[in-house]
């Protein structure tokens, strides 16, 4: 058997998500030229709206309607939703169409009660605010026109029959063919399947033969399988601007507790965030949080969230949010004997992240030689749990202080050799040089000559002759 | 008359048990602590001495900036060592990554600030966190403008964090200038050019240390070599 979990009026659906409309709701694609309705719920129809109005003639006819603009971010996390939803109840799956997923229940335990089945999709459907239409039949496709026929679940056992009866219209052929078809008096599925299948190609060309195809159900259709997710996505496009965190923070409470109720559903955690605020113009602000020990506690996730979003400033207005969640199982890790681990991870990944906002993105994390021997050249790396022994104890002389603001000097040379410093005075010793250069194969090249130089006053430092005569002070090891 | 010997009687019991009590930690607190309750430092003398550096006690490190540097080393050689992390605020932004091994730094954390102010906020949400045990305030770079603006009730704040947390607290300076530091370590020594062919573990080794432990009744110094 096959089931087909639907979602009618998908794009309204999505949009509505997130937002109380309990009445009239319609969709309305804003960024058309001609801005009409595309979708409108079961009130707004009983209303006479229609879609194809205009939002003004749709007004007139009824004033209390909700007019929402599309929203493709929140479209795009509900498909991923739905694909969830529907890996549930079977690890086969296709996303045959944005808010249509056909499941292949050919895995479900024998003697399962069909209509109970679809009952709890729907609920599931439900749960996540979502109104469902499922079908259930023999046939890929048949259980598609079943989902289209159910209210709001329909169970076919029999699938030739069913589709006999169905009228020529579920099958949406062009509107030539359709004309054609109402001209020779097929108006059922049954009439059209009729037809001698030879003739009937010939006479109306490869349309017909698909459509013939689809509902004849005498071949098994090979279901596209979509792969079980590993993010999970919630999204929300305010309907303008926004100027303060409090909406932002407000949703990602939302969102964070929904994703990690599906998280638990399926025993995973979160390895990682990820933070995305769309803008009017210009590219998207995102930002990924890893989190220190995998969680699926939404609490730890929205204190990482609110912590950002405290010190952070946008250039540009945010007009919508989406947050993701890079799922990981949740293994234990063994640790080495000697090891110790840190105590509580996550709140030290909060406490990074504090630290984050107030030094900035580089001012923490792991130092760590840069690809290059240019003087001063590191990396910083995020932090992370080092494990087993490092080598240690090679190093010989006083660590170097870096002075990173490269301060000019005045040297004076004897015999090649420094032996007066401009503001520091008379140079009693020193060791050099040390000739360094790279990069000479680029635009960039680079040639320092350093020398380590003791003063008078027993002062140590590190000098550096950058280019002819352009002399820099490069660090201190002993300062008087 | 016989109420009032009664409650003169009483004061005189009561000053005799505070008395007691007070020797007893006074006592307690100038030995060595026990192991657990102190992070090793990596220099011999220091830690079989005073059992290294006290964790929920501010530590201060003063003296010539050569020093500091060899004491921050013989730090960082111990954290591998004994598998810990350790943080690094670096108040003047003068920690040099390409003069230190790449293995020992995978276990620092390096905070970068150039105002001192910052440095101590980084310090204050570091300890408050407590995952690390030990953590080094650098402050040997930072300008005397910018140590004069640091409130001195900062270090009493600090050192009430510290002892919740049970955090080493290490600050390095050129001169004493943490109130209420309940442990000071001097080294005045100043190296030449000649130290740059010796082995920093051996520099590090041979630091001479003066250390000034604060307990309730009295201040114990000791001299180590």
């Amino acid at each position: 058997m096959f089931g087909a979990l639907w979602l009618p009026n998908f794009r309204l659906q999505a949009a509505l998500r997130w937002r109380e409309v309990p009445g009239e709701a319609a969709l309305v694609d804003s960024e058309a030229a001609k801005g009409v309705l595309l979708e409108v719920n079961a009130a707004a129809a009983e209303s006479w709206v229609q879609p194809g109005l205009t939002p003004a003639q749709a007004l007139a006819r009824c004033p209390g309607l909700r007019v929402v603009p599309r929203a493709p971010g929140q479209e795009a996390a509900c498909q991923a939703l739905l694909i969830e939803l529907a890996l549930g109840f079977s690890p086969r799956v296709e996303a045959t169409a944005d808010g249509v997923c056909t499941l292949d229940l050919s895995g479900v335990a024998k003697g399962v009660c069909w209509q109970r089945l679809a009952e709890e999709m729907v609920a599931h459907c439900a749960a996540e605010g979502f109104e469902a239409r499922v079908g259930v039949a023999p046939h890929a496709d048949h259980a598609w026109l079943a989902a289209c026929r159910a209210e709001p679940v329909n169970v076919v056992y029999d699938g030739a029959p069913f589709c006999a009866a169905l009228p020529m219209a579920v099958l949406e052929p062009s509107p030539d063919l359709q004309e054609i078809l109402e001209g020779w008096g097929i108006r059922t599925v049954g009439e059209f399947l009729k037809l001698p299948a030879e003739g009937l190609i010939e006479r109306l060309g490869p349309e017909a033969a698909a459509l013939r195809k689809r509902v004849s159900g005498r071949t098994k259709r090979v279901l596209r399988l979509v792969r079980p997710v590993e993010r999970f996505v919630e999204a929300f496009d305010f309907d303008y601007a926004i100027e303060t965190t409090e909406p932002l923070l407000f949703l990602l409470k939302r969102f964070t507790d929904a994703l990690s109720a599906r998280l638990r559903a399926g025993y995973r955690v979160a390895s990682s965030l990820t933070l995305t605020l769309p803008v009017e113009n210009g590219p998207d602000y995102a930002r990924t949080f890893s989190i220190p020990s995998p969680t699926a506690e939404p609490e730890v996730w929205f204190r990482i969230l609110s912590t950002h979003l405290e010190a952070l400033t946008l250039t540009q207005q945010p007009v919508g949010v989406r947050l993701s969640v890079e799922a990981a199982d949740a293994a234990g890790r063994q640790l080495n004997l000697f090891e110790s681990a840190l105590r509580d991870p996550n709140k030290f990944g909060e406490t990074l992240a504090q630290l984050k906002a107030l030094v900035g993105d580089r001012g923490v994390g792991i130092p760590q030689p840069a690809d290059t021997h240019r003087p001063g050249a590191f990396r910083m790396e995020e932090f992370a749990e080092a494990e087993g022994e490092p080598v240690i104890g090679r190093r010989k002389g006083l660590p170097l202080r870096r002075d990173r603001s490269m301060r000019r000097i005045a040297v004076k040379l004897a015999q090649e050799r420094p032996a007066w410093v401009d503001t520091f005075g008379p140079v009693t010793r020193s060791s050099g040089p040390y000739r360094l250069s790279g990069e000479w194969w680029e635009m960039r090249a680079w040639w320092v000559e350093e020398w380590d130089i003791e003063l008078a006053d027993g002062a140590m430092l590190r000098i550096a002759n950058r280019r002819e005569g352009r002399w820099t002070v490069e660090g201190t090891y002993e300062v008087c | 008359m016989l109420e009032s010997q009664h409650v003169l009687e009483n004061k005189v019991v009561r000053l005799e048990v505070f008395r007691a009590l007070r020797a007893k930690l006074a006592a307690e607190a100038a030995q060595p602590a026990p192991r657990g309750g102190c992070v090793p430092t990596g220099v011999e003398a220091l830690d079989v001495a005073a059992g290294g550096l006290r964790r929920g006690a501010v530590t201060e490190f003063s003296g010539s900036t050569s020093q500091g540097s060899l004491f921050f080393s013989a730090l960082l050689e111990t954290t591998g060592r004994e598998r810990w992390h350790m943080a690094l605020i670096d108040a003047a932004d003068q920690f040099e990554p390409s003069d230190w091994d790449a293995t020992a730094m995978r276990r620092l954390l390096w905070v970068r600030s150039r105002e001192a102010k910052k440095a101590l906020r980084a310090a204050d949400l570091l300890l408050r966190d407590g995952n690390l045990p030990l953590v080094v305030l650098d402050f040997q770079g930072v300008p005397v403008k910018q140590l004069r603006g640091v409130p001195t009730n900062v270090w009493h704040r600090l050192q009430r964090v510290v002892e919740e947390s049970g955090v080493a607290l290490v600050v390095l300076s050129r001169w004493p200038m943490v109130e209420g530091a309940r442990v000071r370590i001097e080294a005045d020594a100043r190296l030449g050019l000649e130290a740059m062919r010796v082995k920093r573990r051996d520099l590090a080794a041979g630091m001479a240390l003066r250390v000034r432990q604060k307990t309730l009744e009295r201040e114990v110094e000791r001299r180590m070599a």
